[in-house]
């Protein structure tokens, strides 16, 4: 056997390995998906809201913050981080109208110094991070807070909801998103969550305090709770809440942001790689599924790039001597399609992974998201997908060059 | 972790290693089945060879129908080369079993055969069609060599659809180390491939040359 169909079985392998590993940690807790546990206890909670340039959205972050169902938010600190627009001019107008907002307005520095100066000042015993663009839903609080009676939980994460859905590009996020949440819902049962996303996250301030926000990452999110597993607090996910967020409407802010999750994913990987096979899920499991992302996404792309070049190579040359001896280029013969093994396993990985996402996609539909169309589905599954190991080595490249892109 | 949830690693692996090895097996089996595809097709012609080297050993009687021995060649020839096709087919699509190479060999000692019967029938009964024995690289590494020898496969296929019976097409591999192959090459003087050995005088082994294929057909 060739050495590119061993890498191709092997490629195959591990990406249905994952399949399998999902499929089977669905059966096993489908009857706890959407629940979460009831409130017990009315914790206080002080709301952090870093902004940078939010002219647009803080002011709907700050009203939808003030709108949550519960009686024990003690303060709402939005971190104006130095933004060249209004935000400061619209935070001074509003800051009387709400009782026990706060406004820390500081020089820029990043998303994670905010928050690490706010968190000196805050007092509530949990505490949300909410982006200056995203929307927690009216009961999302109530929903995420008994997580907390558990007393090893250091994090609560919800589902995103891309809350501009009009455009393509958007429409083809939702899906993603949805496939996103369900999956990091069904990683919470091994205990392997791997980011409570800067959307929204309630966090254990005990914990939180401790570990604070990594100015080097530049996902501070990742990093934070990959942090919080190393010190061996466990992180949770409440499916049923809902938390709104603007996407990236254009290709080209939509690039950068997955460019920064990139390098973050891999900054990360350098930072915790000496925690392989110890600290609990973080060495077991989180580490290395993200090392096999990595290389799976680089051995994919370098197998698709091989394959890409050498068949226009070889259709050049075709060309080249069919039309100097005007032979035809096409014959009857080339109608014959003898499909290999390789091609029979790849259709069926493909119709695997296709009938998963529309699963994922028929449960999370009338829970959070509408219906999608089906060129929509074919094309994330086809092209958008594909785009993801592209933007990886990018993201890889950028770390080598030790370059840290945040917008 | 829960404790029904502590095992998933490893039961999904077990599940992951069965459900791919039946994969692998199954695909096994549709490379075995393709296999024996070739091997029934290889069965047929050899009986059909059989009968063609029995009229060879006829030619020396007198009375031998030469019109009906050339057109059991030609269509004997037709067979093999479509046989060839099917081959080439299924070859490119094979990477879990190498059974097919050895069919490959079998087929290419027959086609030498079946050469060696042409030149002795053109000897007895004059020249009533022309040969075109295409020597090329089983399985070439070089993009350029496959290229160019998918350049000549197609013009040949095209020769052979215009000329019909009046040529027989003999495909054989050249670089498969079979012994009488590797003297019939060294006595046409055949060192490059691919290269077309028409009527066992005229030598092609240049896409400049595949040009004008026609004009050596007579």
């Amino acid at each position: 056997m060739e050495l590119i169909a061993i890498i191709y079985f092997l490629y195959m392998f591990i990406s249905f390995y994952f399949l399998v590993f999902i499929i089977l940690l669905y059966l096993k807790n489908k009857n706890q998906m959407f629940d979460s546990p009831a409130m017990t206890r009315n914790y206080s909670i002080s709301v952090l809201i870093p902004a940078y340039n939010e002219e647009k959205t803080i002011l709907e972050t700050i009203k939808s913050v003030y709108n949550i169902d519960y009686d024990n938010i003690t303060e709402v600190i939005v971190i104006n981080d130095g933004s060249k627009d209004n935000t400061l001019e619209i935070l001074k107008k509003v800051l009387h109208d709400y009782k026990g907002l706060k406004v820390l307005n500081k020089q820029n520095s990043g998303k994670a110094d905010s928050l690490n100066k706010a968190l000196k000042f805050c007092s509530g015993e949990l505490i949300v991070v909410v982006d200056a663009d995203s929307y927690p839903s009216r009961d999302s609080f109530k929903k995420m807070v008994g997580y907390f009676d558990d007393t090893r939980v250091g994090g609560v994460t919800a589902a995103c909801i891309p809350r501009n859905r009009e455009t393509f590009l958007e429409k083809l996020q939702v899906m993603e998103y949805k496939v996103i949440a369900f999956t990091r819902k069904l990683l919470e049962y091994v205990d392997s969550i791997y980011v409570i996303p800067g959307t929204a996250g309630m966090y254990r301030a005990e914990a939180i305090k401790k570990s604070g926000f990594d100015l080097k990452n530049i996902t501070e999110d990742i990093e934070a709770t990959w942090h919080l597993v190393h010190d061996g607090w466990k992180i949770k996910m409440s499916l049923e809440t809902s938390i709104g967020t603007e996407i990236p409407n254009k290709i080209k802010p939509w690039y950068k942001q997955r460019r920064r999750w990139a390098l973050g994913g891999v900054q990360c990987i350098n930072k915790y790689k000496g925690t392989f096979m110890r600290h609990g899920m973080l060495g077991a499991f989180i580490l290395p599924f993200f090392v096999l992302g990595l290389f799976l996404g680089l051995i994919g792309i370098s197998i698709f790039i091989y394959l890409f070049i050498s068949r226009i190579m070889s259709y050049y040359l075709f060309a080249k001597y069919s039309i100097a001896i005007d032979s035809p280029m096409v014959t009857m013969n080339d109608l014959y399609l003898t499909p290999s093994v390789l091609n029979y396993f790849g259709l069926m990985m493909f119709f695997l992974y296709f009938l998963f996402t529309l699963f994922v996609l028929a449960m999370m539909k009338d829970r959070l998201f509408e219906k999608q169309s089906f060129f929509n589905l074919i094309f994330y599954m086809t092209i958008y997908l594909l785009v993801y190991p592209i933007v990886l080595i990018v993201g890889c490249w950028h770390f080598i060059r030790g370059k840290n892109i945040w917008r | 972790m829960e404790i029904g949830n502590r095992n998933i690693f490893w039961e999904a692996l077990i599940v992951a290693i069965l459900l791919f090895a039946s994969g692998i097996f199954l695909g096994y089996l549709l490379e075995l089945n393709r296999v024996d595809k070739i091997i029934t097709l290889y069965q047929d012609s050899e009986l059909n060879l059989l009968d063609i080297r029995v009229q060879s050993d006829m030619l020396s009687f007198d009375n031998l129908d030469c019109d009906s021995a050339v057109r059991q060649l030609i269509l004997f020839a037709d067979k093999i080369y479509e046989d060839a096709r099917t081959l080439e087919r299924y070859e490119g699509s094979s990477e879990l079993s190498k059974g097919i190479i050895f069919q490959h060999k079998r087929y290419d000692l027959l086609r030498t055969i079946l050469w060696v019967n042409s030149i002795q029938l053109k000897e007895r009964c004059g020249k009533k069609f022309n040969t075109i024995v295409y020597f090329y690289e089983y399985q070439s590494e070089d993009v350029d060599i496959k290229n160019l020898q998918s350049v000549f496969a197609n013009k040949l296929g095209e020769v052979k659809r215009e000329l019909g019976d009046k040529v027989i097409l003999i495909p054989i591999a050249g670089n498969l180390e079979i012994s009488s192959i590797n003297y019939l090459k060294k006595l046409y003087n055949i060192s490059l491939m691919p290269a077309i050995l028409i009527d066992e005088s005229i030598k092609i082994d240049t896409n400049e040359g595949l040009k004008n294929i026609n004009s050596n057909l007579k």
